[in-house]
């Protein structure tokens, strides 16, 4: 071969010898073989009642066939949240709209609990009715009054919704200094005290610099294809965002302290679910964010009103063998009953989710291949936690899937649109396995999913699971477990602290185990779940709870019987039980 | 070696020859004799000391980036190259060599933009129009891609690169009749059967039409059953059908045929590491590095493999030369980093992320700049105020 048939072949230079299979993880993995079953049964089952449940109205979302622009296929969370404090999670659905005009309902939805498993639509009562393209949503109280409130991420302008304690909210955005000074694309957001004054601060993160009159539409531009199909361009050629942090001034206003705290300096990332929680144990709020094509980060408080990116450093940036990944969902809890708190991350397909496991001040190390996570790969996944479905003590792995090219799905029918959930049920000793058909119809059925919420709405003491399908109706997952496994809820008000609670810690041991969870203010993809924290027991009957309040305090309560929620309010220890009807 | 009770190391020894050299010489000239010797890292010194002084040279700024090219510091030569430029718009020359870098670290965009500006001066340079036609095609522009190289076959119909890449262009824009008639001219042109077999598989493997690859190449076997290209490219093919089994037979047949290959070598290192054989996986892998010294991606996975074994000692050496072959890949950084922690240096580990960042930030900013043609506004200057639709 002369040297100018070999300068031929320059396009294919030395570099990218690392980027083939040689030795290096890239983006195209291939599923691990799956194990035996393990054959135990599985004491939950899923089945989706949100039709009966009155959640009728579609979640709109970009096209139905196909998509123009990348912001058609993000779509958005939802969120269980208790607006009136009766005791019982209402549902707040977000919604997004579509170029070429959106059907006239496209909406945020509130819907209230009947108590008797059905919902009524309260969206114009309260207030929330709003067409837009929504995408993050967290919950909690900022002024401290006692009901929660809600802020919603758009690509535009975010909104801060004050709950007025009578079923309705005012749009207080403008009021509360939370304007951005021109539209932007916001994803995750987070409530999260990070200077520990009682007030709850706001992290928001930002996917990238969106105008449709600079990107090409779909099928205009060659290099936007997805195996040989012309798709929406994005995210990678367009241009990353930057994050911002607000400190709550505590009088219902917000400064921007996105640069002096350093959060605003962290460039080159497309950022989506936000989770503020302590990761290093030191009693203060740590935030990570789930990036897109981008080293993910996590930005370590320094207890000075600042923080530092250490996501590389800690290792929950990227993968096992440094390559950066898709992430969209995160699930943060404690898998391996260590009282550390884990991360799970939810990525596009032909991808692992990752499991970084939490070793304390040490950092994280990726299980992914180790707990067998590796055995799926074949869906695009969204939303996703760290829950105890079928109340055993061992929190299990919950994920929502769904592709985001339909026009991909016509051509090649072994990448559909509509795809299955999925459960990784904890096995103890830090292996999981894949159930699908074994957990009910409702996880089985095949959806183009994004957010979702977990929470007992039906106060049946298990785990619901509230779900968002990009132009269709959402899923409301009832969860109906057996086996008579025990479990316990925890509701904490702050007093001290913020009202909300958020950034609580709670560390229950139960038979021999320990188990950490916080009160988050948005986790999943762009999503909020029931801030009553859920402990499944297994065979125990009773629970010691340590609590670490959000401003350092801590309690102890020994010897609480299962099967209840109990209410701890800081300083006063249980002020209130409810027991459920158990199974 | 001592200086007045001062032990020097190695390093410091060096770093003195430098300095006295660079006192005794005329750094321009010294530069320019250590880059036509092939001493690179000894031309960047001397080039960088000569620009101290100089700093608007553009004779000092292209050499730099020559040399910074030959070291594969691609973004560093293309600011350069630009820097040399803008000190002297007529040196218009410069575009070509601007052009190779921008293509070597696939700105192919970018690329065809210096090559145009090229070509304006020197529209003859047939050189320059095959790698304008190439780039073009990896653009996605495969019309004009096309034209262009139909341009330098028209200048020179025996051309062997330009039939080759026209071929190539013909088959990515599906039009495999054409491509396969040109390779046929190729064959009737008397080059060797074998090797217009292997150019042809190696053109479908890069348009990502395997199953023809795999077709061309075994033809090859056919005229020349000891073909270690052929044998060895089988290899590469099994290895992308994720057949690993297969995949390690063509390699070990390509290593008999020809055990001097590294890639092979290098290939067999990485499959029996993945079946759980590190022992035959180091085996191989070092003899990758022996056979080529500059080797990186085999130095970055025997790395990982002392890595993964706890060996942070041995891991070190490893990842600190992979570094200096491949400067701009990340994971070789990051692997350097976590060693670092692992072996208690922060300092060090604490550089070695910021590299990361580095890297990773100027690869989005690149897909950026390639996407929509112009500098990423990272800097976030404020946009005119815009609302977005239903708001």
């Amino acid at each position: 071969m002369t040297r100018r048939v070999l300068l031929t072949l320059l396009a294919a230079p030395a570099a990218r010898g690392l980027a083939q299979l040689g030795g290096m993880a890239s983006r195209g993995v291939k599923a691990a073989s799956r194990g035996k079953p393990s054959g135990l049964p599985f004491h939950a089952r899923f089945t989706d009642v949100a039709e009966e449940a009155g959640l009728r109205a579609k979640v709109i979302c970009g096209g139905i066939d196909k998509n123009d622009y990348i912001v058609e296929t993000m779509s958005c969370g939802a969120a269980f949240l208790d607006y009136d404090n009766d005791g019982w999670l209402d549902i707040f659905l977000l919604s997004g709209s579509r170029f070429g005009g959106a059907p006239s309902d496209a909406t945020n939805r509130l819907y209230k609990n009947n108590r008797d498993g059905t919902f009524t639509d309260v969206t114009e009562k309260a207030g929330l009715a709003r067409s837009g393209w929504a995408y993050g949503v967290t919950v909690g109280d900022y002024n401290n009054d006692g009901f929660e409130d809600i802020f919603v991420t758009y690509w535009g302008q975010n909104v801060l919704y004050r709950n007025n304690g009578n079923g309705t909210f005012t749009d207080v955005t403008r009021a509360a200094g939370l304007l951005q000074e021109r539209s932007r694309w916001s994803t995750g957001c987070t409530f999260v005290d990070y200077d520990r004054d009682g007030h709850l601060d706001l992290f928001v993160s930002r996917y990238l610099a969106f105008d449709p009159k600079s990107v090409p539409r779909a099928g205009l531009e060659p290099n936007c294809n997805f195996l040989g199909v012309l798709v929406n361009c994005g995210p990678r050629g367009l241009p990353p965002e930057t994050h911002s942090l607000y400190r709550n001034n505590g009088d219902g206003t917000f400064t921007d302290v996105s640069v002096p705290s350093g959060v605003g300096k962290v460039k080159g990332s497309y950022g989506l679910t936000a989770v503020a929680a302590d990761f290093d144990n030191d009693g203060w709020p740590d935030i990570y964010v789930a990036c897109d094509t981008s080293s993910s980060l996590l930005f370590c408080n320094n207890h000075d009103g600042t923080f530092t990116e250490e996501g590389l450093e800690r290792g929950v940036a990227l993968s096992e063998d440094g390559k950066e990944q898709s992430g969209m969902g995160v699930g943060v809890g404690d898998f391996n009953l260590d009282g550390n708190l884990d991360i799970f991350k939810t990525h596009f397909s032909d991808d692992t989710p990752v499991l970084y496991a939490n070793r304390g001040k040490a950092g994280f190390e990726d299980v992914t291949i180790r707990s067998g996570l590796d055995v799926e790969t074949r869906f695009v996944t969204w939303g996703t936690g760290i829950v105890d479905l079928d109340n055993d003590g061992w929190p299990d792995l919950f994920v929502v899937t769904g592709s985001v090219y339909p026009e991909v799905g016509k051509k090649h029918p072994e990448w559909p649109h509509k795809t299955p959930r999925f459960i990784f049920r904890n096995l103890g000793g830090g292996k999981f396995e894949e159930l699908i058909d074994e957990a009910g119809p409702g996880i089985a059925a095949a959806h183009a999913s994004r957010g979702c919420a977990f929470g007992d709405f039906d106060n049946d003491g298990d785990m619901d699971i509230l779900i968002v399908n990009q132009n269709e109706p959402p899923s409301l997952l009832r969860n109906d477990t057996s086996g008579g496994h025990h479990w316990l809820k925890v509701k904490l008000a702050g007093v001290k602290s913020n009202r909300s609670a958020i950034g609580a810690r709670v560390v229950a041991r139960y038979g021999g185990h320990l188990q950490a969870q916080e009160v988050l203010g948005q986790s999943s993809y762009l999503s909020a779940s029931d801030s009553r924290l859920h402990f499944g027991l297994g065979s125990a009957q009773t629970a010691d709870l340590e609590i670490r309040w959000p401003n350092g305090g801590r309690e102890t309560i020994a010897g609480v019987h299962a099967d209840q929620l109990v209410i701890i309010r800081e300083g006063a220890g249980i002020v209130k039980t409810a027991a459920f009807p158990n199974r | 070696m001592y200086t007045g009770g001062v032990k020097w190391g190695v390093r410091g020894a060096a770093a003195l020859w430098v300095a006295l050299a660079l006192q005794a010489q005329d750094p321009l000239i010294a530069g320019r004799e250590a880059l036509e010797r092939g001493d690179y890292p000894r031309a960047e010194l001397f080039y960088r000391e000569y620009l101290k002084q100089h700093p608007n040279s553009a004779e000092g700024l292209s050499n730099l980036a020559v040399v910074l090219a030959r070291r594969e510091k691609f973004d560093e030569a293309v600011a350069t190259y630009r820097k040399a430029l803008s000190a002297d718009p007529k040196l218009t020359q410069i575009y070509f060599n601007l052009a190779v870098a921008y293509l070597r670290s696939e700105q192919y965009g970018n690329a065809v933009s210096a090559l145009d500006q090229f070509l304006k001066s020197y529209p003859a340079d047939n050189r320059a129009r095959e790698l304008l036609g190439i780039c073009l095609v990896e653009t996605g522009d495969l019309r004009r891609g096309i034209g262009e190289l139909e341009k330098v076959l028209a200048a020179d119909p025996h051309d062997v690169s330009a039939i080759f890449a026209l071929a190539g262009a013909h088959i990515r824009a599906g039009d495999q009749a054409r491509g396969q008639q040109l390779f046929e001219e190729l064959e009737k042109g008397n080059a060797p059967p074998a090797q217009v077999h292997l150019l042809q598989g190696l053109v479908y493997y890069r348009a990502r039409e395997y199953e023809r690859a795999e077709k061309e190449i075994r033809s090859v076997l056919e005229y020349d059953p000891q073909s270690g290209p052929a044998l060895a490219a089988l290899g590469r093919l099994r290895l992308l059908r994720a057949d690993e089994a297969s995949a390690i037979e063509y390699f070990e047949k390509a290593l008999k045929v020809a055990p001097q290959d590294a890639e092979s070598n290098y290939y067999l290192g990485v499959l029996f590491d993945r079946k759980g054989q590190v022992a035959q996986g180091r085996e191989h892998l070092n003899r990758a590095i022996a056979l080529r010294p500059s080797y990186p991606e085999a130095m970055y996975t025997l790395g990982r493999i002392e890595f993964r074994s706890s060996n942070f000692k041995a891991a070190l050496p490893l990842l600190e030369r992979a570094t200096k072959y491949a400067p701009n890949e990340d994971v070789i950084h990051l692997l350097l980093a976590r060693t670092y922690q692992a072996l208690g240096q922060q300092e060090k580990a604490k550089l070695e992320f910021a590299e990361v960042r580095r890297i990773q930030s100027s690869r989005i900013n690149k897909a950026v700049t390639e996407f929509q043609g112009e500098e990423p506004a990272l800097r976030l200057e404020p946009a005119p105020q815009e609302a977005a639709p239903n708001q």
